[in-house]
């Protein structure tokens, strides 16, 4: 096959009457940083919940590392070495930030029998693991409803960089942030793909991926419009492409027939 | 009516541990008891268990903690009160109990009316009516309540009965002490046995349900009960659809409790069993008890 | 910043603080409220709503709430009563009884994770459970006399009645299970945040099923003890014994709404509203008032715990950034 980390073909999704997914593939590189990005109800989060196990497609293939995934679960999904940030973080507000980062994977030790949460190993963890992102927050043990917006993504983003995840899916990072926190989160994609962790990042804001990704993939309304080298593509491109759905580059080809994305143009 | 306490310049404080004043058949029992405190200038604490066993073991408890000299207690479950009944003999507080009998040395004595002879000898009245007035035959109904008291009224009247063999017992039903139940049930049963042409209950609501549930159905049934007040029974005993009910005296048996317990705190002996007739009214004698 | 330190001090320990005050209160204007008698009388009777507390905690915990637990109540009582005359020997009918419990719970728990909200489905369960008590029972409360229930209602243990040691033991077990294992957490987790639970894979309906079958057979052993003290298996037992539960674990400090949760805030809040209820009557007040004195009690501390927790949220969030290092 391909040098290809994750490979999606053919991945269609229905809820009901409306169909969110069509036809939909995606290529992603060992070590890439791709942008997944169009308009409202383009299908983006859908798609990434299905390569995270959140929830189950209807017809296509997911293939991982070469390996065709038949995972049904979160469980299963970051088994694969997938990791996904919510967009509105999917931490419980009265847990720990310990407790958040380690939930449903808690380090457990052997009390007369029983398996009893390790509390203090899975603090310190904690700690070494925000402070490996280069972020910091008041401390691994206060709820983390008493942090600020920026710390508590600090915490989603340490879940799902801490456990040697091969892909981290990330759902609108950069909204709601300022400007310092936007530049942490820029920092932490690129640390992440050095150290040949693959990213796909769902967001609006055209001028975060030109920053640190290579490539776009431009969806609407379910189907894939086209895809992007970073280098090779401009604003006015990516808008056009995003309002039309349609791709300059291909105008040429017939309105109704879905090329399957090859490499970049 | 709420509890109170009437107030005493230095004497004995009794607790006074009702069944439940939403009845006012204990509303009766706890005047009676105050009328007697204040005549002999005692503390009288009232406590309401509102018909609930577990308060009413929970209350007795209370009355332990406080130190009272005695208790005057009108028992709900007798089984539940055991407990707290031989806390209070560790205590040294002595207890008399109200219309049920309790096998327990430090109850020293029953006050009220011996529910199982009384019934005994009201089946007695009964049978007397049927085989005069029916010619000998009577298709029965009872209506009753699961407590202790009224299966024991019950039970009495059965026994009784049994001297007139044509009277037939043909149905019981259950009005669980409350108006609307029993009616209810009353109904049903006079509807599932067309040829019930008496009935005897064992409780003030009971009566109450199958008067109405006998007038309602315009049925001929002559009614023999067990009332408290009977306010709600004198129009029926004129209008001559009652034929008799036991009345007891609730009044007097709340005195008496409080009163032989300050005799024997004072030292003197006192009899185990204080108990009194119960009246049978009848459309002869209703004026008296109006 | 020391006042959001004293504020989420307050928050946790405000019920023991109010307990203690109370206690203090008390045996200061009753000369009998501080006596070895009465202490075990009111410990013994907080003693069913401790047990069941503890199960309706995790069940709070996880945003959920159970209203069947009085009429299991009377559904153990009945049963246990019928199978001791039966001749069942004691040692046996217990087991059992917890396992009865369990399985109402275990239904609750199923239905409610059919979706239906648990404010239903447990209020269906008390109108049913309580009928087939009467159905089996006729409405008759029969008398239990075997030594073992005799011991359990009114026998002690070096001076500490059994019911209370009972109750003790239950919530020691149920403070181990909430807060030092994986279940207690993902309980709390479940409530706190349930998507957030089940994108990080959590078996959320495994979760509340086990939630409420705990609720159930915690509500058959504090029967048991009920029955015993009692002396008699009967369908009325346990009327509105929910609403004290409830009333209980609310007041310590569990959140109805989920994620937050205390077992020794249960502890402490059954602990009040008995000391509360027998130190008024203790004092003579009438003890109509005691109802309306700890609905206002109730109505304080749920003000307090959510005022207060609103209160840490907002000045954590004022707080400064932390630079990285």
């Amino acid at each position: 096959m391909t040098g290809n980390y994750v490979e999606m073909r053919g991945i269609t999704k229905t809820f009901g009457a409306v169909t969110a997914l069509s036809d939909v593939a995606l290529n992603l590189p060992y070590g890439g940083v791709l942008g997944l990005i169009g308009d409202n109800a383009a299908g983006k989060s859908t798609l990434m919940k299905i390569l995270a196990g959140s929830i189950s497609h209807d017809h296509g293939e997911i293939t991982i590392n070469g390996e065709q995934a038949a995972f049904t679960n979160p469980i299963g999904a970051r088994e694969a070495g997938i990791e996904m940030i919510y967009q509105d973080f999917a931490l419980v507000p009265e847990l720990t930030v310990a407790q958040n980062i380690f939930l449903g994977r808690e380090i457990t030790r052997s009390r007369a029998g029983i398996r009893v949460l390790d509390r203090d190993t899975m603090n310190s963890r904690a700690e070494e693991m925000i402070g490996a992102l280069g972020l910091r927050v008041p401390a691994v043990t206060l709820p983390v409803q008493a942090l600020s917006g920026g710390q508590q993504q600090a915490v989603a983003i340490a879940r799902a960089t801490g456990f040697e995840a091969k892909l981290v899916i990330m759902d609108e990072p950069t909204a709601n942030l300022g400007a310092p926190a936007i530049e942490k989160v820029r920092e932490t994609i690129t640390r992440l793909k050095s150290s040949g962790v693959a990213v796909i990042i769902i967001s609006h804001r055209l001028e975060d991926i030109f920053a640190v990704g290579d490539r776009f993939m431009v969806m609407k309304q379910g189907r894939v419009v086209g895809e992007r080298d970073v280098r090779d593509t401009d604003n006015a491109d990516l808008v056009e492409m995003i309002v039309t759905g349609q791709d300059p580059r291909k105008v040429k080809a017939r309105p109704d027939q879905e090329k399957v994305p090859t490499s970049a143009t | 009516m709420g509890p109170q306490q009437a107030t005493a310049q230095d004497g004995y404080t009794i607790c006074f541990v009702t069944f439940s004043l939403q009845i006012a058949y204990f509303q009766s029992s706890v005047s009676g008891g105050e009328r007697a405190a204040e005549e002999l200038g005692v503390e009288l604490i009232v406590l309401d268990p509102q018909a609930d066993a577990t308060r009413q073991v929970t209350l007795v408890e209370d009355c332990i903690s406080r130190q009272v000299d005695a208790i005057v207690l009108d028992p709900i479950e007798s089984n539940s009160l055991m407990g707290p009944i031989t806390q209070a003999e560790e205590a040294g507080i002595p207890i008399v109990t109200l219309d049920t009998y309790i096998d327990h040395p430090n109850v020293l004595a029953l006050i009220g009316v011996p529910q199982y002879e009384a019934s005994l000898e009201f089946g007695q009245y009964v049978a007397g009516y049927i085989a005069g007035a029916m010619g000998g035959e009577a298709r029965i109904g009872l209506m009753i309540a699961s407590s202790e008291v009224q299966l024991a009224r019950r039970d009495g009247f059965i026994e009784a009965l049994k001297s007139v063999p044509g009277a037939v017992i043909v149905a019981e039903g259950d009005g669980r002490n409350i108006l609307e139940t029993a009616t209810a049930e009353a109904e049903n049963m006079l509807t599932a046995n067309p040829d019930i042409n008496l009935i005897y209950a064992t409780g003030d609501p009971q009566l109450q349900g199958g008067l109405a549930a006998g007038l309602s159905q315009n049925r001929e049934i002559a009614f023999f009960g067990w009332d408290d007040i009977p306010q709600p029974f004198i129009v029926p005993l004129e209008e001559g659809r009652l034929v008799g009910f036991l009345k007891q005296s609730p009044d007097y048996g709340g005195e008496q409790g409080v009163r032989i317990l300050v005799q024997h705190l004072n030292g003197e002996a006192i009899p185990d069993r204080v108990s009194y007739n119960p009246s049978i009214v009848t459309p002869y004698n209703v004026d008296d008890f109006r | 910043m020391d006042k959001r330190t004293l504020a989420v001090f307050f928050v946790r320990y405000g019920m023991f603080i109010a307990l203690a005050l109370w206690m203090i209160g008390m045996s200061l204007s009753s000369e009998h409220f501080l006596t070895m008698t009465n202490l075990l009388n009111v410990s013994r009777q907080a003693a069913p709503i401790i047990i069941i507390g503890v199960g309706m905690t995790f069940v709070m915990a996880t945003a959920g709430i159970d209203l069947s637990v009085g009429s299991t109540v009377a559904l153990v009582s009945v049963l246990t009563a019928s199978w001791l005359v039966l001749g069942v020997p004691a040692v046996v009918v217990i087991p059992l009884i917890v396992i009865a419990g369990a399985a109402i719970g275990a239904l609750n728990g199923f239905v409610i994770t059919l979706g239906v909200p648990a404010f239903v489905v447990t209020l269906a369960t008390l109108t049913s459970v309580r009928g087939v008590a009467f159905v089996y029972s006729n409405g008759y409360a029969v008398p239990i006399a075997d030594p073992v229930f005799v011991w359990i209602g009114r026998g002690d243990v070096l001076g500490i009645n059994t019911p209370f040691l009972i109750a003790v033991i239950v919530a020691a077990l149920g403070w181990f299970l909430l807060n030092r294992t994986r279940f207690g957490l993902h309980a709390l987790a479940t409530g706190g945040r349930e998507e957030a639970a089940r994108v990080m894979g959590l078996s959320i309906n495994r979760i509340k099923v086990m939630v409420y079958a705990l609720t159930g057979a915690l509500a058959g052993l504090a029967g048991v003890v009920i029955s015993a003290r009692l002396s008699n298996g009967s369908p009325n037992a346990g009327v509105m014994l929910e609403l004290e539960v409830i009333a209980a674990t609310v007041l310590g400090g569990t959140s109805l709404f989920g994620g937050r949760a205390t077992i020794m805030g249960t502890v402490a809040g059954a602990l009040l509203i008995n000391f509360v209820r027998n130190g008024l009557n203790l004092l003579g007040v009438n003890p109509y008032w005691v109802q309306v004195v700890t609905g206002i009690i109730l109505v304080i501390a749920v003000l307090m715990n959510t005022v207060l927790n609103r209160k840490v949220e907002s000045w954590a969030r004022a707080a400064p950034e932390v630079k990285s290092s």
